[in-house]
């Protein structure tokens, strides 16, 4: 499978890694620094690193043996109680050792932590939180690994809420996205990589994906394209996504976006890899199918019965959502001959007393509900259920009797929005609604013909677009039967690879034979 | 790169279709039904029956549409002379019934048929009629239940009995190398008390789109049923050794036409197979008792054998007109015979020998027996 074929290199705003940090006086052939066994050297040198950061504290204090130590850590990302029982006091009261010798040797009751034996590595595990001990007459410093970073409980997604499943959704810090995702597969195959990005951020980025499920060329690809990210601050997913997909002019997203946890293990099962990155909640799956943004948790945690037609329900939906205003302004405007008869008499009643061609109306409507859309997204809560609903009836009725639109054109609106509101991902939803407008266009100025071309030049995109090397359209086209039924519909698990034991339910009184996957 | 210029350029060039021809609803002139008359001076009158708008007026007691006409040499002349009077754009996509009066339909109507087959616009499957007076009158009635004399006609012509035209089955007939078209014809019940009411009350046949003569409904039936495609009729048979009548709506009825043609004799043998309902009996039958249905059944397919009959005799004898399409049953069969026939085929015609065979069959006679 190819699968940077349409994928370039990219490079962005300034690039390199711990730029300003590099070649201090004395660095060797690496370009970094290593430690002198004078405190004193070591000081002078971080403190002119630290300068200005007042967050960062160097706390003198005397090792038991009249030995000097330095405990560098940021306030507020330390466990300070921990840092004090754990690390101090041993220290400070404990029995004499000798010089060289690891303090995590029967020392300091931590369970984490390395030696380190670089300027540049302690100014980042400084960074990432970890208090470090600089050591007089050691040429190597202790980090100890006591982060503790305020964060978010685990809540309920707001945006991906379910009736019936998990509310379980992903937080900022990514060793507890990471540690949700082993919750749910416990196994040593569930692979995690971890990267850093942003030369400046140097953010915590992790690749999960279960080896021997997900294709090997898929993982070194993700990977290749991480390699070649040159950027200063990754702050979110969305940056990363950006900067991963394979058409970056294309409306369409490219790569799934979820807050579930359990949406990123059922992806992880299908063999794709998940991508956490440390300060969005959002995970980032590569690589997707147009029908991942049109499938629901819902439609596995229910019935398959119900699944099956709400998928019907959201396919239909799909495309009156995309072509729903344009279908109505080319009929009404070039082909009154094929609305029904009384219908039509019905219309001209209406649209008698409107001053607009239909074109203009359904512009006018679909811009207005797409700004109250918009503006109920800043609407604080309380206020913000009424003023939709009570807006969009009053504003459309009030419109009506003003005569700037006519009765039918208000119900189509109705009908796209909430037809936009079917599709489950938010990334889709809004490229649909973005599309409508050029099809609306297209199809005033040539009728059906014109809706048509809309279509058929946004058809030619999605057929050529590509997923890390993925179809877009797939499993329709390349056309693949077996993958086909879970497109179409929702098919029941016992139809799939998943079985049932012959025995189950039958109380043969008899013990079961054991397990033996 | 290349892949947008080409899709500019292709842009460009449908920006010559451009939207010069969108056409606001309001601009519209749609017409309902139209009319075609002819004037003392041999020109030809069209009459169209239009919608009127009454958004923002009284709905009620308003009425839906008005009929306006202009005259012209030819129908497209009398077109442009109602264009020049409307504020709207004539629009003939709804129009759902074509009305043909009496006189023009003697001096021929395929004429004018051509100007409504010819373009897009008129639907091919609007109806066709002939009135007995002008068709204007007709359109300008305005029935108790429908919201248009056009509605009810097309109602009717619809209603289920097979008797109903369209436009494109009559140029389908003139197509033929008989040329002889059958159309219903349609009056005017006098009023009563909602209003006068448009009817059909027979078939008029037309010879290369001339008016030949009329086939009462009698007649009309028969020829439905040769042309096998009589539908839900409902016959009333009288039983005089019963002394009543009995009712009977077709539930089914079918004709197969064998041809034959035998040492340059024309023959047809036709067997008429029918389905029926029993709706009303007044006769001292009992329906109950199979013997009995058995009766009702022999008088049934007598009755329509009769028919046949009577629609034959007007056919081969009186007007000479191949209204049953015989001539296509014996093109399939006999192509060749038929090539040599093809000429003279109202002579032959009228010569073929008709050999009717009719049986029917009760299906529901119903559970009542009010003669116990």
């Amino acid at each position: 499978m190819i699968f940077s074929r349409s994928w370039k290199k990219r490079k962005l705003r300034s690039g390199g890694h711990l730029s300003s940090l590099s070649f201090q006086p004395g660095s060797d052939e690496r370009g970094l620094t290593p430690l002198s066994f004078e405190l004193e050297r070591n000081l002078h040198i971080l403190r002119n690193i630290f300068a200005d950061c007042t967050d960062v504290l160097f706390h003198d204090f005397w090792i038991s043996g009249g030995r000097r130590a330095i405990l560098i850590y940021i306030n507020g990302t330390a466990n300070q109680e921990e840092l004090n029982q754990q690390v101090l006091t041993p220290l400070l009261e404990g029995r004499r050792r000798s010089a060289g010798s690891p303090l995590f040797h029967g020392i300091i009751p931590v369970a984490s932590g390395s030696e380190i034996g670089t300027i540049e590595e302690t100014v980042r595990h400084v960074m990432d939180g970890n208090p470090v001990i600089l050591t007089d007459g050691e040429n190597t410093a202790t980090s100890v690994g006591l982060t503790k970073w305020e964060t978010r409980s685990v809540e309920e997604p707001i945006a991906e809420s379910v009736v019936r499943g998990p509310r379980e959704g992903f937080v900022e810090t990514v060793d507890i996205n990471t540690s949700l995702l082993r919750k749910r597969l416990r196994t040593p195959l569930l692979k995690m990589k971890s990267y850093k990005l942003g030369s400046i951020s140097h953010t915590e980025v992790v690749i999960a994906y279960l080896q021997g499920v997900a294709e090997k060329a898929l993982v070194d690809e993700v990977e290749k394209r991480l390699h070649s990210i040159r950027i200063d601050g990754v702050l979110d997913s969305g940056d990363l996504e950006e900067l991963l997909q394979d058409n970056p002019y294309s409306p369409f997203p490219q790569l799934l976006s979820t807050e579930r946890p359990d949406i990123a293990c059922s992806q992880l099962l299908e063999g794709r890899v998940v991508i956490l990155v440390e300060g969005s909640p959002i995970a980032v799956v590569a690589p997707t199918t147009f029908y991942s943004f049109l499938q629901s948790p819902e439609d596995y945690y229910e019935r398959y019965f119900f699944g099956t037609v709400i998928r019907w329900l959201r396919y239909l939906f799909l495309f009156i959502a995309l072509l729903g205003p344009s279908f109505y302004v080319a009929i009404v405007s070039f082909h009154q001959e094929m609305i029904p008869t009384a219908l039509l008499l019905t219309m001209a009643n209406s649209r008698e007393l409107v001053p607009f061609p239909a074109l203009l109306e359904a512009l006018l409507m679909e811009i207005t509900f797409e700004a109250l859309r918009e503006a109920g997204v800043r609407l604080p809560k309380q206020v913000g259920a009424a003023v939709s609903i009570v807006g969009a009836l009053v504003i459309g009725q009030a419109a009506i009797e003003a005569g700037l639109v006519s009765s039918p054109m208000v119900m189509v609106v109705a009908i796209t929005g909430i037809a936009s509101f079917i599709i489950p991902h938010y990334t889709l939803g809004v490229a649909i609604r973005i599309l409508r407008f050029p099809i609306m266009l297209l199809s005033g100025i040539f009728g059906i013909m014109g809706l048509m071309l809309g279509l058929l030049m946004l058809l030619t995109h999605l057929f050529t677009l590509r997923s890390f090397g993925v179809p877009y359209l797939s499993p329709l086209a390349p056309l693949n039967l077996q993958e086909l039924s879970d497109v179409m519909a929702r098919v029941p698990l016992w139809m799939t690879d998943a079985s049932v034991d012959e025995h189950r339910g039958k109380n043969t009184g008899r013990d079961q034979e054991p397990d033996t996957t | 790169m290349k892949v947008y210029r080409l899709l500019g350029v292709v842009l460009l060039l449908l920006g010559l279709t451009g939207c010069w021809d969108r056409k606001e609803i309001n601009d519209i002139a749609i017409i309902t039904a139209a009319g075609v008359d002819l004037t003392e001076d041999k020109k030809v009158e069209l009459s169209v029956q239009l919608y009127v708008n009454h958004a923002g007026r009284q709905q009620e007691e308003a009425d839906q549409t008005v009929v306006q006409s202009a005259t012209g040499i030819t129908l497209a002349d009398a077109v442009e002379s109602l264009q020049d009077t409307l504020s709207a754009q004539v629009f003939w996509g709804h129009t759902e019934v074509f009305i043909f009066g009496r006189d023009i339909a003697r001096t021929g109507i395929e004429g004018h048929v051509d100007y409504f087959f010819r373009q897009p616009g008129p639907r091919g499957l609007a109806y066709l009629f002939v009135s007995r007076g002008k068709a204007k009158d007709i359109l300008k009635q305005k029935p108790p239940l429908e919201r248009s004399s056009s509605k009810s006609l097309e109602e009717i012509a619809k209603a289920q009995k097979g008797e109903g035209v369209t436009l494109k089955e009559l140029a389908q007939m003139m197509e033929n190398p008989a040329k002889v078209s059958i159309i219903p014809l349609v009056a005017t019940l006098p009023e009563q008390d909602g209003g006068p009411v448009p009817y059909i009350y027979g078939m008029g046949v037309l010879k290369k789109g001339k008016w030949a003569g009329q086939m009462d409904e009698r007649e009309a039936q028969g020829v439905l049923w040769l042309r096998n495609r009589i539908k839900f009729v409902m016959i009333t048979i009288p039983i005089e050794k019963h002394k009543g009548y009995v009712s009977l709506k077709m539930v089914r009825g079918r004709a197969v036409l064998s041809p034959q043609v035998k040492n340059s004799k024309w023959s047809m043998q036709v067997k008429l197979h029918a389905e029926y309902d029993v709706r009303q009996n007044t006769t001292n039958l009992n329906m109950t008792i199979p013997a009995d249905v058995s009766i009702v059944e022999s008088y049934a397919a007598a009755y329509t054998r009769s028919v046949i009959k009577a629609s034959l005799n007007k056919a081969q004898n009186v007007l000479h007109a191949d209204v049953f399409d015989f001539s296509g049953v014996f093109h399939r069969k006999y192509p060749q015979e038929w090539k040599k026939a093809v000429a003279n085929w109202e002579r032959t015609f009228s010569e073929i020998e008709v050999d009717i065979q009719s049986t029917a069959e009760v299906l529901r006679p119903g559970v009542s027996n009010p003669h116990q």
